[in-house]
C-alpha cells in the first residue's frame, strides 16, 4: 500500500510541475507579456474568440512562437524519457538512453546527409534520420557481440559511446566538407528547439504519439526481459523478437525527435534513472512516469536556455548536457563507491 | 494416427537429440510425462539434464518431431503458447531488479495478456499463500535471502497455472531445512492441483523421496526410466555415478536413503 500512494503523489506532483513548468515556459521570453495577458491570448485562442483585447505581437508572440515551442518540447521530452527507460532495459543497463548509445548520432548523421544530398524530398529528413538510428543500433549490437558476451552493460555502453563518437566525426566530416550547409547541420548537432512551430508539433505528435502509445503497451514484456532471457522465454516471450521489436520502436522515435530537435542528449538517461530508484522498475508506472517526466526536464531546460543569456538563447542540447554529464559522473562516482572529495 | 498412449501423456520426448557444437549433449532420449507425475532427472555432472529442460524450454532449439505436448510438436507453438503448458523455475536467476515480491509472482500470469483481472489477483493471492509469502508480498526481491527469492521464484511458476512445472535444482543453494520445506511445500501443492513436474536433482536421496519416476542420465544417454522404489533397489546408480551405494532403510520412518561411498 506504500507504494500506491507514493507512485500517486508523484503523478500528483510530476503532473502539477509539468502544468506550472510549462504556463512559466510561455510566460517568459525576451518580450515581456504579463502573466494576465498570455491568459488572455491562450483563452482567445481556446474559445476562438477576441473577449480579451490583447497586443497582436504578444498574441503571434505566445500564439506562434512560445506555445508551439513548449508543445514541441513537451512531446519531445516525452520520447526522450520514454526511449531512455525502453533502452535501459533492453541494455540492462541503467546507463543506456539514445544519446548514450550512439542512436542520436546516428539519428543525426542520417539527417546530415540528407541535407547535403540537395533532394528535397518529402520525409527524406525522417527516413534517412531513421536509417541512421538503426544503422548505430545495428553497430552497436554487432560490436558488443564480438567484444563481449552480450549483455555485459559494460561493453555495450562502451560500444555505444564507440559509435557515437564514430557518427559524430562522420557528421563533422560533412559539415567540414559542405561548409555552405555546416551552419545547418550545426543545428541537428547542437540540439534545438528554437524552429518550433505547429508544423513541427503536428509531425512529431503524429509520429511519436502512436509509437508512444505502442510502447506503453510492452511494459509487459519489458518486465520479462528484465528477468532474464530463460526466465522470459518460460513466461511466454522470444526475448530477441522482442529485444528487436522494441529496439525498432525506440530508434523510430529517436529518429523523429532528433529529425525535428537535433540531438538533445541526457535527458533519456536522467529522468528514467531518477523514476526507477524513486519507484522501482515495474515499467507500468516506469514508462507513463518516465513520458511525464522527460516532458517537465526538456519544457524547464528549454525554459533555462531561452532566458539564461537573455536576450540571446542557448541551443537547449547544451544545457541538457550541462545538467545530463554531471548526473553521469555522479552515478558512475557512486556505484564505483569513489568518495567524491 | 499416433497411438492413444500419446494423447494421454502430457509430454512425450521421443528420439530426442540434442547437439552443442557438434557434441551431442542430448542422445537418442524418449520418455512420457504423465498427469499427476513428478519425475526427477538424475545423473553426474554433464549429464545433459539442464539442456534436457533447457530444449523442452525452446531455450535451445528443439529438433522437430522429438517433444510432443499433449500430442502437439512443440516447434509449432509459440513462446506464448508453450507458457501455457511449461512453467518453469530457474536455477540461477539473473539480477530480476527491484521489483516487489508481488510484482514478481503477477509476471505468472502475463502469459494470458492480464494480471489484474480479480481472477488473476486470486489466483497470485493463491500463489502467495501456498509459500508463505503473504507477508513478504510488498518486500523488495533484493532484500530477501536466498529460500525466499526461490520460493518466490516457486510462486511465479505457480502462478501461471500450467499442467507441467519445470525446475532446476529447486533446492539448490539452500540449507536443509529450507530444502524439505521447499518440497513439501511443492508435493503439497501438486497433489492439491494436480499438475505434473520435471525437475532436475543434484541430491539422490531428494529426488529419490519426492519423485514418483526418475531419470537416470549419463553423458546424455538416457540409462533408465523407472519408479522411485525400483531404482532405490538396482544397482544402476552404483554404475552411472561409480560410487559403491549402502541402503539404509529405517523400519520407523520408512525412510530409505543410499549412503555413497568412493570405490
Amino acid at each position: 500500500m506504500k507504494r500506491l500512494s507514493s507512485l500517486k503523489i508523484i503523478y500528483l506532483v510530476l503532473s502539477f510541475g509539468l502544468f506550472a513548468i510549462a504556463l512559466l515556459s510561455v510566460w517568459f521570453g525576451t518580450a515581456e507579456i504579463s502573466f494576465e495577458d498570455v491568459f488572455k491570448i491562450i483563452a482567445n485562442a481556446l474559445f476562438r474568440t477576441d473577449i480579451f483585447s490583447v497586443n497582436h505581437t504578444s498574441q503571434i508572440i505566445v500564439l506562434q512562437l512560445r506555445l508551439p515551442r513548449m508543445i514541441l518540447a513537451l512531446l519531445c521530452g516525452a520520447s526522450l524519457g520514454v526511449s531512455g527507460s525502453v533502452l535501459q532495459c533492453l541494455f540492462n543497463n541503467p546507463m543506456a538512453d539514445p544519446y548514450v548509445m550512439g542512436i542520436s548520432s546516428g539519428a543525426a548523421f542520417g539527417v546530415t546527409l540528407s541535407v547535403i544530398s540537395g533532394l528535397g524530398l518529402p520525409f527524406l529528413v525522417q527516413l534517412s534520420s531513421f536509417g541512421g538510428a538503426l544503422l548505430s543500433v545495428v553497430l552497436v549490437l554487432v560490436l558488443s557481440g564480438i567484444t563481449g558476451k552480450p549483455g555485459q552493460s559494460l561493453v555495450i555502453l562502451l560500444s555505444g559511446i564507440a559509435v557515437s563518437l564514430f557518427f559524430s566525426a562522420l557528421t563533422s566530416m560533412f559539415m567540414y566538407l559542405n561548409q555552405e550547409q555546416a551552419e545547418k547541420i550545426m543545428f541537428w548537432t547542437f540540439g534545438s528547439l528554437s524552429g518550433a512551430n505547429w508544423t513541427k508539433c503536428f509531425q512529431i505528435a503524429v509520429f511519436v504519439l502512436p509509437v508512444l502509445g505502442l510502447l506503453f503497451f510492452q511494459w509487459k514484456t519489458l518486465n520479462l526481459l528484465s528477468q532474464g532471457d530463460e526466465a522470459a522465454r518460460s513466461l511466454g516471450i522470444d526475448p530477441p523478437k522482442a529485444r528487436l521489436f522494441l529496439l525498432i520502436l525506440t530508434s523510430l522515435i529517436t529518429s523523429f525527435t532528433v529529425s525535428v530537435t537535433g540531438i538533445i542528449g541526457f535527458v533519456g538517461l536522467m529522468v528514467p534513472h531518477i523514476l526507477r530508484l524513486m519507484m522501482g522498475p515495474n515499467h507500468k508506472t516506469l514508462l507513463p512516469l518516465s513520458a511525464l517526466g522527460g516532458a517537465l526536464v526538456l519544457v524547464l531546460s528549454d525554459s533555462i536556455s531561452r532566458v539564461i543569456l537573455s536576450p540571446s538563447e542557448i541551443p537547449v542540447g547544451i544545457v541538457t548536457s550541462l545538467i545530463g554529464a554531471p548526473y553521469l559522473f555522479l552515478t558512475i562516482a557512486m556505484k564505483q563507491k569513489v568518495r567524491i572529495p | 494416427m499416433r497411438s492413444g498412449t500419446v494423447f494421454n501423456s502430457l509430454l512425450e520426448v521421443r528420439e530426442l537429440s540434442w547437439a552443442y557444437k557438434r557434441d551431442f549433449a542430448l542422445n537418442n532420449i524418449s520418455f512420457s510425462l504423465y498427469p499427476a507425475n513428478r519425475i526427477g532427472i538424475i545423473g553426474p555432472n554433464g549429464a545433459g539434464k539442464s539442456t534436457l529442460i533447457k530444449v523442452l524450454l525452446k531455450i535451445h532449439k528443439p529438433p522437430l518431431n522429438s517433444i510432443f505436448i499433449k500430442g502437439t510438436d512443440i516447434c509449432g507453438l509459440t513462446q506464448s503458447r508453450l507458457a501455457g503448458y511449461l512453467s518453469y523455475v530457474p536455477q540461477i536467476a539473473a539480477d530480476p531488479g527491484h521489483f516487489s515480491v508481488k510484482e514478481i509472482v503477477q509476471m505468472g500470469r502475463y502469459v494470458y495478456g492480464h494480471c489484474d483481472s480479480s481472477e488473476d489477483k486470486q489466483i497470485v493471492e493463491s500463489a502467495l499463500g501456498a509459500l508463505e509469502l503473504s507477508l513478504l508480498q510488498n518486500r523488495n526481491i533484493a532484500e530477501l535471502s536466498g529460500g525466499e527469492f526461490q520460493r518466490v521464484l516457486l510462486a511465479r511458476a505457480l502462478a501461471q497455472k500450467t499442467e507441467i512445472l519445470l525446475l532446476d535444482e529447486p533446492t539448490n543453494h539452500l540449507d536443509m531445512v529450507q530444502q524439505l520445506r521447499i518440497l513439501r511445500t511443492l508435493k503439497k501443492e501438486q497433489q492439491k492441483r494436480g499438475f505434473s513436474i520435471l525437475s532436475v536433482f543434484h541430491d539422490i536421496n531428494l529426488a529419490l523421496d519426492f519423485c514418483t519416476h526418475i531419470l537416470v542420465m549419463k553423458q546424455g544417454q538416457l540409462i533408465s526410466f523407472s519408479e522411485s522404489k525400483d531404482l532405490f533397489e538396482s544397482e544402476i546408480l552404483d554404475d552411472v555415478y561409480q560410487l559403491k551405494f549402502t541402503r539404509v532403510k529405517d523400519r520407523g520412518s520408512h525412510s530409505q536413503y543410499l549412503i555413497a561411498s568412493l570405490r
